[in-house]
């Protein structure tokens, strides 16, 4: 099912065009791959669709729903989920903190009313789930390591349930080893109905994609083919 | 709620700039307590001060005016003319009850004063080696009398009644023996110093002989009633080489109808245009009560007609002016340095909060991305200023309050003692001994109070002059509980506003 369209988008920063006309289409449980050279706008696309930034021309569908006519801090804390590079957890909150935070603002956007105790527990939850035990999930984050801390990060990312998750190089700071793990995480939220869109310089990462897209030509490989 | 409790795990977790940016607002918060705190202190001594006062107000001849009026163009006074303003300038005592009438007015009372010269064994009380017994010529800068007139050994007052005896309403003087005179009484009678009586070898029961100043041969007799104490006799005396006619043992009471009798009598033998009678001066005391009072008080006697050359005035309010100067002066200073702390503080402050916020960039970010509004951004970052200043206020305010009254009595003994370390040095410019003269006898009141006055002191025929039968102002030079519900409020509001605009940095920088 479609969950993300993009038509005719286009950015550019000051004269210098980066997206020029991009059209696609994300369908949910399965992983997407952007690929390209440096510079190609494979980051700005990735900041386009999450709202942070706004392109000069084009729509985005989200759920057959125009972005702009959201509230783009609501879409950010409820359809769209974004795990970076650097992972920028706030690193003077544990990681289970990190988690909560990212639910409460959620539930505050909605407006909704924030139950300490059920965010506690989805929180240690979700931490489970991405390989964290309660002990990992009550340090602070600066005491975790790379993988442990992107980890968090794709907890954080998942926390309110979106239906689409961006990830900005998740693998770049990490070893092979640990990319592999990270990958697993990606896979089963796919399998579990997930859109998972991935930026990546990493060969394996494209390969464990579904679909690969070239971003400087938009050409489109499967990797069923 | 989650702002709240964000806002409070930030705080803790960023110990350091928590703990610098209290320190900073605590620091601001006391001094801004103390400042407050001596401000109010000289509100409320003023107040409680002036409430306890029973005003009082004189009506006088307004002497700047008629000099002013008298002056030439080029500024010159014209003598003549200033003297025929102050000629038949005096009020009698029927235009002095007229404004009694003033609903302001609680009571009036009334003395009439007269220099007499000793006769027979009777000698002036002094202590000079050099005492004249009479002082001539209008050009004795003493003289009370009239110009032209001669001044005598000895003061005599006429009191309309015991409410107009302020020295023994107050305590000053007490009669040591026999009895006051009967109130109105036109009985020969009257009652002397101790000094004197001690002096002359008087005791009650004896006559004394006083004779016109201007006639030796004028004589009365008044019999010695009662003798009483001055408690300020010693530290009343006038500076330098006291005149005897000035000297409070001088001083001779009596009823204001008995020296009325005596101004009569005299005036009765020489003719009208004659200076040689024995004249006595009339001060009316109008019984005001309170300040409120006094203010409709001078309004009311414009109403029933009193002359634009008079003025009304209270030598209470002066006296109490004079008193708490040092404190009027330290809770000025204190308005300045109330100012100049809170600039300082608030500049300190956002320049702190830029720092900050600036070093805070990257989790402004993390917080936008993943969907804080920057609205909840900026007031997740006004709330941990303003918990911090809230703590920082109650410990400030607390150390403040306990530091106000110390601190405030440090400063305000310092601010005595510079106003008499002025005053005696102008005293020695004068090569006269500042023992006990002036407004330099420190009070230790801890209640605020209060100073002493005689009440009728203004002589309504030589304009303006302060003829204080020796008052003495006592500085307020302590006071107590300065902090009140006022004070803490605003010292709350102040350090919130200083919280606010060090906060509107981060929010401005956010929202941008």
């Amino acid at each position: 099912m479609e969950v993300l369209k993009l038509e005719n988008l286009c950015f550019s920063y000051g004269s210098k065009q980066v997206l020029n006309g991009v059209n696609y289409s994300f369908e949910n449980g399965k992983i997407y791959a952007i690929v390209g050279k440096s510079g190609a706008g494979k980051t700005t696309l990735l900041s386009v669709i999450s709202g942070l930034v706004e392109p000069t021309e084009g729509t985005i569908y989200c759920n057959g729903e125009d972005m702009k006519s959201q509230d783009k801090y609501e879409y950010r804390s409820k359809n769209i989920g974004v795990i970076f590079q650097d992972f920028n957890l706030l690193t003077k909150l544990t990681a289970k903190e990190n988690v909560e935070l990212s639910m409460e603002i959620s539930k505050s956007n909605d407006k909704q009313k924030i139950d300490k105790g059920e965010i506690e527990r989805k929180a240690y939850g979700i931490l489970d789930q991405v390989g964290l035990d309660r002990d990992e999930a009550d340090r602070r984050v600066l005491k975790l390591s790379g993988g442990q801390q992107q980890r968090v990060a794709i907890a954080r990312a998942l926390s309110y349930g979106p239906d689409i998750i961006l990830a900005d190089e998740p693998t770049g700071n990490l070893d092979e080893e640990t990319q592999e793990e990270i990958m697993d995480i990606m896979k089963k939220l796919a399998a579990n109905g997930k859109c998972v869109i991935i930026v990546t310089h990493s060969s394996y990462v494209a390969g464990c994609a579904d679909e690969r897209i070239e971003l400087k030509t938009m050409k489109k490989s499967t990797k069923k083919q | 709620m989650f702002i709240l409790k964000n806002a409070m795990r930030n705080i803790v977790r960023a110990k350091g700039r928590s703990i610098l940016i209290g320190i900073i607002i605590t620091i601001i918060a006391l001094s801004v307590c103390i400042g407050l705190c001596i401000r109010q202190s000289a509100a409320s001594s003023k107040e409680s001060a002036l409430s306890d006062m029973t005003i009082t107000a004189q009506i006088s001849m307004d002497r700047d005016k008629a000099m002013s009026k008298s002056s030439s163009s080029s500024g010159s006074i014209s003598k003549s003319k200033l003297k025929s303003a102050m000629k038949n300038s005096s009020l009698s005592l029927t235009q002095l009850k007229k404004y009694a009438k003033a609903s302001a007015v609680k009571s009036f009372y009334y003395t009439l004063s007269a220099s007499v010269d000793a006769s027979g064994s009777l000698e002036a009380y002094s202590t000079s080696s050099s005492s004249n017994s009479s002082s001539t010529s209008s050009s004795n800068s003493d003289s009370k009398a009239p110009s032209g007139m001669t001044t005598g050994d000895f003061t005599i007052t006429g009191y309309s009644s015991d409410e107009a005896m302020t020295d023994f309403v107050d305590g000053t003087c007490k009669i040591k023996s026999g009895k006051m005179f009967d109130e109105g009484t036109s009985a020969m009678v009257c009652v002397i110093s101790s000094d004197l009586a001690k002096y002359n070898d008087l005791s009650v029961g004896d006559y004394i002989k006083v004779a016109n100043p201007n006639k030796s041969s004028e004589t009365y007799k008044l019999k010695i009633v009662g003798i009483y104490k001055n408690s300020q006799s010693s530290t009343q005396a006038n500076m330098g080489d006291p005149g005897q006619q000035t000297d409070p043992a001088n001083e001779i009471y009596t009823s204001y109808n008995t020296l009325k009798k005596i101004t009569d009598t005299s005036a009765s033998k020489y003719s009208s245009s004659s200076t040689t009678a024995i004249s006595g001066n009339l001060n009316g005391t109008y019984v005001v009560g309170t300040v409120a009072n006094y203010k409709k008080f001078k309004t009311q006697v414009s109403d029933l007609g009193l002359s634009s050359k008079y003025t009304v005035s209270s030598t209470d309010i002066e006296s109490y002016e004079r008193s708490a100067e040092p404190l009027e002066n330290l809770s000025k200073f204190a308005g300045y340095f109330l100012i100049v702390i809170l600039l300082v503080g608030a500049i300190i402050l956002v320049v702190m909060n830029i720092f900050s916020t600036r070093e805070r960039k990257y989790e402004i970010g993390v917080l936008s991305a993943i969907g804080m509004k920057k609205s909840k951004i900026a007031k997740l970052f006004m709330s941990e200023i303003m918990i911090i200043a809230l703590v920082a206020v109650v410990i400030g305010g607390t150390i403040g309050t306990v530091a106000s009254v110390p601190v405030t009595n440090a400063l305000l003994s310092s601010q005595i003692t510079q106003s008499q370390t002025k005053s005696n040095d102008m005293q020695q410019s004068f090569g006269r001994d500042n023992n006990g003269a002036g407004p330099s006898q420190p009070s230790d009141n801890s209640s605020s109070s209060s100073s002493n006055s005689s009440g009728s002191s203004s002589s309504s025929a030589s304009g303006n002059s302060d003829s204080n039968k020796g008052a003495v102002s006592n500085y307020i030079s302590s006071v107590s509980n300065s902090v009140n519900i006022i004070v803490l409020l605003e010292l709350l509001g102040s350090c919130i506003l200083l919280a606010i605009i060090a906060g509107m940095v981060s929010v401005i920088s956010i929202m941008r």
